[in-house]
C-alpha cells in the first residue's frame, strides 16, 4: 500500500501468524513420537504373536508326527504343511547324526549338519538333544519341536520351522508402518484445519484492518471539515452566510455519527477493541461538553437541554470515556432529533443502591409499545421514527445498550407514543 | 486566560493542526505547531511548551514512538502530553498511559471548544 498511514496501521495490526505455526508444528511433532513408539511397540507385540502362531504350528505338527515314516514321505508331508498354511515357510525335518548331533534331512534324502544356534533352540524346547551342529539357514527358523518316539520315549527328530525373511519382516514392518501412516494422516488433517483456522484469522485480521484504516481515513477529513466548520460559526459572518455553515454543520455532525454508528458496529464484528479502557471518569464534565456541543442543533428546534436540579456537581465513575461520552451523544442527539419543538430535554440523576441512575427524558414523538424492544435489537427504527426524520442507521440504541451492558450497566426506556421518552442508564 | 501558556500541536495532518492552534490562539494560548513526530521533538525540547497534544497516526515517526523519545529527555521526562487521534486502539491508548500521558483524546468526538476545554483543563 502507497498510503503511509495504511503502513503504519500495517505494522500496528502485523500478522500474528506465529502462534498458530508453532501450535501446528507441535501438535504434528507430539502426533509423531506417538505414532512411532506406538509403532515400535507394536512391532515387539506383532513379533511374539507372530512367533507364538508358529510355534503352536510346529508344536502340533511335531505331536502328529509317525516316527516311523520314511525320509521321503516324511519331506512330502512337510511339504504338504508348508503349502497348506502360508507357502511362504519353510518347514524342516532333523535326525540324530552318528556323531551325537542333529542333521537337517532334504528332500533329496540328503543330510546336513544343524547350526549351533538351533541347536541353543533346540536345548530351550528339548534339553535331550545335545551335540554340535552348524548350517547357514539357522537365522531363518523361527522355532523348532521334538518329535517324541512314543515307545521308547526318545526324541528321534526335530522340526524347525521358519518363515521367508521378506514376510517376517513385511509382518513387523506393517506394524511400524500402520501406526505411522495413521500419524501422517492425522498430521495432514491437523495441517488442513489449521490452515482453515488461519485463513479464517487472515480473513478477520483483514477486516479489522480495514476498520482500522476506514476509522482513521473517514474520521480525519470529517474532523477537518467539522472543526473549520466550528471556527466558521465563530467567525462575524453575513447571516445568509452563517445559516448556510450551520446547515453544513449540522450535516458534518450527522454524517459523523452515522460513520461513528457504521464503524463502531464493523469493530464489534471484526472483533476489534472489544476492552475498555476505564478510567475514573467525570461524568458531569462529559455531559457538560456533550450539551454544549449540542446546544446548536437544539437551538435551531428551540429546545432546552439542561441539568436536572439534583445533579451532582461532580459525577465520578469509572468508565471508558470515550465510548461512555458516544453512548451520550447518540442518546441526546436523538432526543433532540424526536422532540417537539420548544420543549425541554434534560438529564436527571439519582444514586440507587450504589449504582449511579441518569435518566433521559424529551418530549417528543415517543416509541410506539409494539416497537419499544425493537429499538434494540439493531438495524431498526420505529416507524414514527422514519416519518419524523428520515436520517439514521438504526443502530444507536443497539449499539449503546452493548456499551453500557459492557460496562456492568443496563441501559433501557419508558415511552409513551406522541408524548416522550426517558432512557435509564444505569452503572455501577 | 493565562497568556504565558505555550501549546505544542504535533500533527500531520495541516488542516486540524490549523484549526487547533487557530482556536487555541483565540482562547489565549501561545501555540507552536509541528507536521511530524521528529520536528515536534525538536520543537519540545527548545520551547519546553506547558502542554503538547500529540497525534498517533503519523508516518515515519508515530505519536508513541515520539513520546517514547521525548520521554528519554531530561526535561521531556516530566513533560504535559495528551494524544489526540482519529484511532481509538486499545493497544495504544495501554502504550499511552504507560508513557505517562496526561489523556487520550479521540479528535472525530470532540469539538473545537472542547479540546480548548481539555487543554484548560490540563494546563490550570
Amino acid at each position: 500500500m502507497g498510503n503511509p498511514k495504511a503502513n503504519n496501521i500495517n505494522q500496528l495490526f502485523k500478522p500474528r501468524d506465529d502462534g498458530i505455526l508453532v501450535s501446528t508444528s507441535l501438535k504434528i511433532t507430539l502426533i509423531m513420537i506417538t505414532a512411532l513408539t506406538l509403532g515400535f511397540s507394536s512391532s515387539f507385540v506383532v513379533n511374539d504373536m507372530y512367533r507364538s502362531y508358529l510355534s503352536s504350528r510346529v508344536a502340533s505338527v511335531a505331536a502328529a508326527w509317525p516316527a516311523t515314516e520314511s525320509n521321503q514321505a516324511a519331506q512330502k508331508r512337510l511339504d504338504d504343511i508348508k503349502q497348506a498354511y502360508d507357502g511362504a515357510s519353510q518347514v524342516y525335518l532333523l535326525q540324530p547324526n552318528s556323531k551325537g548331533g542333529y542333521d537337517r534331512i532334504e528332500a533329496d534324502g540328503e543330510r546336513e549338519p544343524a547350526s549351533i544356534y538351533l541347536i541353543s533352540q533346540l536345548y530351550s524346547n528339548s534339553p535331550a538333544i545335545k551335540g554340535p551342529l552348524s548350517d547357514h539357514w539357522q537365522k531363518q527358523v523361527i522355532t523348532t519341536a521334538p518329535v517324541t518316539d512314543p515307545v521308547s520315549g526318545q526324541t528321534v527328530a526335530v522340526i524347525g520351522i521358519d518363515v521367508l525373511s521378506s514376510t517376517y519382516m513385511l509382518v513387523v514392518a506393517l506394524a511400524v508402518i500402520i501406526p505411522l501412516l495413521a500419524g501422517i494422516g492425522i498430521s495432514v488433517i491437523v495441517v488442513a484445519a489449521d490452515r482453515i483456522r488461519l485463513k479464517r484469522r487472515e480473513a478477520l485480521r483483514f477486516r479489522s484492518e480495514l476498520v482500522s484504516i476506514a476509522s482513521h481515513e473517514l474520521r480525519t477529513p470529517l474532523t477537518g471539515l467539522r472543526w473549520s466548520e466550528e471556527g466558521l460559526l465563530k467567525a462575524k459572518l453575513a447571516k445568509t452566510y452563517h445559516q448556510t455553515v450551520r446547515t453544513m454543520y449540522d450535516s458534518t455532525l450527522r454524517l459523523q455519527e452515522s460513520i461513528e454508528d457504521i464503524l463502531q458496529l464493523a469493530n464489534l464484528q471484526a472483533g476489534r477493541n472489544l476492552g475498555l479502557n476505564k478510567a475514573p471518569t467525570d461524568l458531569t464534565e462529559l455531559l457538560t461538553g456533550i450539551l454544549t456541543v449540542q446546544k446548536l442543533p437544539a437551538e435551531q428546534k428551540n429546545l432546552v437541554l439542561k441539568f436536572s436540579d439534583n445533579w451532582p456537581k461532580h459525577l465520578t465513575v469509572n468508565c471508558d470515556q470515550q465510548r461512555l461520552k458516544r453512548v451520550f451523544n447518540n442518546l441526546i442527539s436523538n432526543a433532540i432529533k424526536y422532540s417537539r419543538p420548544g420543549t425541554e430535554v434534560y438529564l436527571d440523576y439519582e444514586k440507587e443502591a450504589g449504582r449511579h441512575l441518569i435518566s433521559l427524558t424529551d418530549h417528543g414523538i415517543g416509541i410506539p409499545d409494539s416497537e419499544q424492544t425493537k429499538v434494540f435489537s439493531g438495524f431498526y427504527r420505529a416507524a414514527n421514527a422514519i416519518k419524523a426524520e428520515s436520517n439514521g442507521t438504526g443502530m444507536g440504541l443497539y449499539l449503546s445498550r452493548q456499551v453500557v451492558e459492557q460496562h456492568g450497566g443496563r441501559l433501557w426506556l419508558k415511552s409513551k407514543e406522541g408524548t416522550g421518552t426517558t432512557v435509564f442508564i444505569e452503572l455501577p | 486566560m493565562d497568556q504565558t501558556k505555550t501549546i505544542l500541536i504535533i500533527d500531520d495532518d495541516k488542516t486540524l493542526l490549523d484549526a487547533l492552534a487557530g482556536a487555541l490562539t483565540q482562547a489565549g494560548y501561545k501555540t507552536l505547531t509541528a507536521g511530524s513526530g521528529q520536528e515536534g521533538l525538536e520543537l519540545a525540547k527548545q520551547a519546553k511548551p506547558d502542554l503538547t497534544l500529540l497525534d498517533y497516526q503519523m508516518p515515519e515517526m508515530n505519536g508513541i514512538e515520539t513520546l517514547e523519545q521525548l520521554r528519554r529527555d531530561d526535561w521531556g521526562r516530566k513533560a504535559k502530553v495528551v494524544i489526540t487521534t482519529n484511532i481509538y486502539d486499545l493497544n495504544v491508548v495501554n502504550q499511552a498511559l504507560a508513557n505517562g500521558v496526561s489523556d487520550y483524546l479521540l479528535k472525530a468526538d470532540n469539538s473545537l471548544d472542547e479540546i480548548v476545554r481539555q487543554v484548560e483543563k490540563h494546563v490550570s
